[in-house]
């Protein structure tokens, strides 16, 4: 019974197993995770090892490697990337949020985009696990986790521990040096890490500079954690397909090849943990302090024939987050939890349109304000009989917002007050030792942003209520349920599959540049995913996912746009006991929907490593895109006006944002 | 079994490469004639007391844009919810942020509608990507700015419409020009249906100075009787005067714009 609980009390945790088949502290009992082991059907996880096998650019390129999610750069590292997810098109972090040990660096009224989520400051070398969570089920899933979310873990497992340090050179022109310190006899989650990465980019206006620093001390009972990044990079914007396709511009060019943007954060936290023999609390207080200066154009001379479209966008603000979570065993069988916490979130933020040299002539909006959160989870875990487990409760959240109009511009203020109620619950029905059937019901939400307060209490005369509608500023509430199951017929193999189903009444997104709260109506979501995992023997581990979605408008029935239907990817690992190691993966998606019918190719994409290690010793050579396959790494429909030659149109048309070429990337580290 | 399952998943992405071999596409164009359409040009009464016919309406627009709805429209909702929802400015294009209705054709211009009572009369050439559309704007040039007084100056006529008022005990012929070169954009003129393939064969655009849902006409609030006659025996409303700035305001407002979709023996 006890290791039923300890079960129960791990599948209702923040912090579930690291996938590294290493001890973990839940706060109650301490127990062992297999390798591969996984609480639900749909559950993404990369261990440390599978982490290092994938070679990635940066933490955010350690997500491509997820099962079910795909990702979209616009910009260059350093922006935040664009998610796609069971039918979501979450944009920079609408619909799915991304944590560092339980903070969410979501920014939920980020100047770039609602639920803007910069994963920057984290440093894949400081990483013990990263896990992907879909569907809105779980009691800790908060604000903008309406798809899922994704958590990435710090510290290093015993295995790698000491100190490290590693360089890696890449063409066309890039280097990184990153090194860790994780001492052999600490906590596995201390670490103090960092990197320094400069990259010329793949295209024109795709470079980077980065550099950051990311810690964690455990203390006895507490634990100390912040970081510190920096960031400066290109922002292409994106080409016209037409004029690619006609030759008049080259895929690996740009409009604009001097908009950059720049981004700061810190942040600095602390964790309390204390258990016993019935109970367990978790508390968390982090700071963190962010700056975003980006300037982009996307429309070139569309709006304004004189300056062109280009916006400079700034952020500048501070969040402070409290969270809390109690777990107590009620009785043998029983067990109950109660999440709590508070967020606030002061800010700055304005675009100002500004000229081909950057320098800004008039401000398109901006304010200051004050966003908070409230919330309280409380729930139940625990079996009925030996074969059934339940779990639920019910999250009850406030958001509050204070929005006052830059004073350039207006007096505008707004402040309101919204309430959420999420009920969530899950059944896992253990049918022997090697099969589970989980079925899970949740109501996701995502607040609106809290500039769209400051807006205009009725729409003036003759205004185009047809062309872009705003909406009352309301939480969008999203319903979703899945079934799947785990299969384990051997110790060498794991299969998943399940089905899912997400439906809002309607989905009111906030459109960052026009200042309008577009309702998008009734949407819903049906899809089916599989995963398998093979191990073929000592050395050699393949794994293999698929995610097929229909996800359309219900009122018109049109496909909701730029989400892939179809995505799925293989990968394969091989380990010698020479010390040579290699992969192979496969990512592939399918043909995207995009508005008024027309589509965006499918594209698949292989990369490929070979490695050797000895002795703490590893030199590895990546290959990104080893085919050198032209592809779109993002597809986009909207009117441009770039060839001031030609006269204006108002007329959407295909952008993209070509994929990276082959590179290749040699890798050194060394660890005592 | 390990073997026959590894052949599987090779085969998935071998089917699967090859299934990823397509091209981009963009939407289905259609070129599409937009004229103004004249059957809104019936005799209407205003509320002084006049009976009103046009028989010629010009008018001259930078060009026009045909939107469709977004998936929020629909026809559930009440006209007072429509009107309480929150509309700030116009959204600019970005990826992932133009989903929620956006210009689908145009007829690019500058062009001059020149309606006729029952007369259709093609003004050029639409460029409409296929869609079901909801309605359309009328985009006015800007009006340029005299430096030296800092003041809006027309620089030509925008709309003349010519007519007869008759209150049964007079009949008045009269013109009027307006310039409506500061009127920016007139959002929202009525237009629905599918536009795809050879189903429509033009676009018309209708004036209609009477808007049956409001009452309310474009001469409301014009006594014809009082205006001053020309040599020709053509009453006049001048530029500045009350009767001016009503109509002006009433061409300026959408609830005079129809349209239709035209199949060929409309035509």
């Amino acid at each position: 019974m006890v290791a039923l609980v300890a079960v129960q009390l791990t599948s209702m945790s923040a912090h579930a197993d690291d996938g590294d088949g290493e001890e973990q502290e839940t706060g109650l009992v301490v127990v062992t995770a297999e390798p591969t082991a996984r609480e639900n059907p749909s559950d993404a996880a990369l261990s440390r090892r599978e982490i290092d096998a994938v070679g990635a650019r940066s933490a955010q390129d350690i997500l491509r490697s997820l099962s079910g999610i795909q990702l979209s750069q616009h910009g260059s590292e350093g922006k935040a990337a664009q998610f796609f997810l069971r039918g979501f098109d979450a944009a920079h972090g609408t619909d799915l949020t991304v944590n560092v040990d339980g903070l969410t660096l979501n920014e939920p009224s980020h100047v770039h985009g609602h639920g803007y989520a910069d994963v920057g400051l984290v440093i894949p070398e400081a990483i013990k696990s990263v896990r992907l969570r879909k569907g809105p089920f779980d009691l800790d899933q908060g604000n903008l986790s309406t798809a899922g979310d994704i958590t990435y873990e710090l510290g290093v497992p015993q295995a790698l521990r000491g100190t490290a340090v590693g360089v890696e050179g890449g063409l066309p022109g890039r280097g990184r040096i990153w090194t860790y310190d994780a001492p052999v006899d600490g906590n596995e989650r201390d670490v103090v890490a960092g990197e320094v990465v400069a990259d010329r980019g793949p295209f024109e206006n795709r470079q980077t500079r980065r550099a950051g620093i990311l810690g964690q001390k455990t203390l006895g009972d507490w634990r100390l954690r912040g970081g510190v990044q920096a960031a400066e990079f290109g922002l292409p914007g994106a080409l016209r397909y037409d004029d690619i396709s006609a030759g008049h511009i080259s895929p690996d060019t740009t409009y604009t090849p001097d908009t950059t943007g720049r981004t700061g954060q810190i942040w600095l936290g602390t964790v309390h943990e204390r258990s016993d023999d019935d109970w367990s609390h978790r508390t968390s207080l982090d700071m963190r302090a962010r700056q975003f200066d980006g300037n982009e154009n996307f429309t070139g001379y569309l709006f304004d024939e004189e300056h062109g479209d280009a916006s400079r966008e700034f952020q500048q603000g501070a969040m402070l987050v409290l969270s809390h979570r109690t777990q107590r065993v009620l009785s043998d069988n029983w067990s109950g939890v109660i999440y709590a916490g508070s967020s606030v979130d002061v800010f700055r933020q304005f675009a100002d349109a500004v000229d081909e040299t950057g320098v800004a002539y008039d401000r398109d909006w901006g304010g200051r304000a004050l966003q908070g959160a409230l919330y309280v989870a409380p729930g139940l875990s625990g079996f009925v009989g030996d074969h059934l487990q339940l779990e639920g409760g019910v999250r009850l959240e406030g958001l509050f917002f204070d929005f006052r109009e830059d004073e350039l511009l207006g007096t505008e203020q707004g402040r309101e007050a919204l309430a959420v109620v999420a009920p969530r619950m899950r059944a896992r029905v253990f049918v022997g030792n090697n099969l589970v059937i989980v079925g899970a019901a949740g109501r996701g939400y995502r607040g609106p942003e809290a500039r769209v307060f400051a807006g205009d209490e009725s729409a003036p005369a003759d205004t185009d209520l047809r062309q872009h509608r705003g909406g009352e500023p309301a939480v969008t509430a999203i319903d979703a349920a899945e079934l799947g199951i785990i299969v384990n017929p051997s110790q060498w193999l794991e299969l998943s599959a399940g089905a899912f189903a997400y439906l809002a009444s309607g989905e009111y997104v906030y459109d960052h540049v026009s200042r309008v709260d577009v309702d998008l109506g009734a949407t819903r979501r049906l899809g089916a995913e599989a995963a398998a995992e093979v191990e073929l023997s000592q050395q050699y581990r393949m794994r293999g996912h698929l995610t097929v979605v229909d996800a359309h408008f219900r009122d018109s029935g049109d496909a909701i746009p730029f989400a892939p239907p179809v995505e799925g990817g293989i990968t394969g690992l091989a380990r010698w006991s020479n010390g040579l190691f290699s992969g192979v993966e496969w990512r592939g998606v399918g043909t995207r929907p995009l508005p008024f019918g027309a589509k965006a190719a499918p594209w698949a994409l292989w990369n490929a490593h070979l490695g050797w290690e000895r002795d703490n010793l590893q030199i590895r050579l990546n290959v990104d895109n080893l085919l050198d396959t032209s592809w779109a790494e993002g597809v986009y429909h909207y009117a441009s006006h770039f060839d001031r030659s030609q006269p204006i149109s108002t007329l959407p048309s295909v952008h993209q944002v070509t994929g990276h070429p082959r590179m290749f990337r040699l890798q050194l580290s060394y660890r005592w | 079994m390990r073997t026959a399952l590894v052949s599987v998943m090779v085969a998935c992405v071998v089917l699967a490469s090859a299934g990823c071999g397509g091209e981009t596409t963009q939407a289905t164009r259609v070129d599409m004639p937009v004229g103004a359409d004249g059957t809104g040009l019936v005799e209407f009464d205003t509320d002084e007391g006049y009976s009103v016919q046009l028989h010629a309406v010009d008018m001259r627009v930078e060009r026009v844009e045909f939107t469709v709805g977004g998936e929020a429209h629909n026809d559930e909702q009440a006209w007072h919810q429509q009107l309480m929802r929150r509309v700030v400015g116009e959204a600019h294009a970005h990826p992932n942020h133009s989903a929620g209705g956006e210009v689908g054709g145009e007829l690019p211009g500058p062009v001059v509608f020149q309606w006729r009572p029952d007369e259709f009369k093609e003004v050029g050439a639409g460029d409409f990507l296929e869609a079901d559309y909801a309605g359309y704007n009328l985009v006015f040039p800007e009006a340029p700015v005299d430096e030296s007084d800092g003041e809006s100056l027309a620089v030509e006529l925008m709309a003349r419409l010519e007519g007869v008022a008759d209150n049964g005990e007079n009949a008045v012929e009269f013109s009027v020009d307006v310039d409506l070169a500061d009127a920016s954009t007139i959002f929202g003129g009525a237009l629905s249906g599918a536009i795809a393939g050879d189903d429509v064969a033009a676009v018309g655009l209708q004036f209609l100075p009477f808007d049956e849902w409001s009452g309310r006409s474009i001469f409301d609030e014009v006594d014809f009787s009082a205006l001053s006659v020309d040599d020709d025996g053509i009453a006049q409303i001048p530029e500045g005067s009350l009767a001016y700035i009503h109509i002006r305001l009433a061409l300026t407002s959408h609830e005079h714009y129809g349209g239709r979709l035209l199949e060929d023996d409309d035509l």
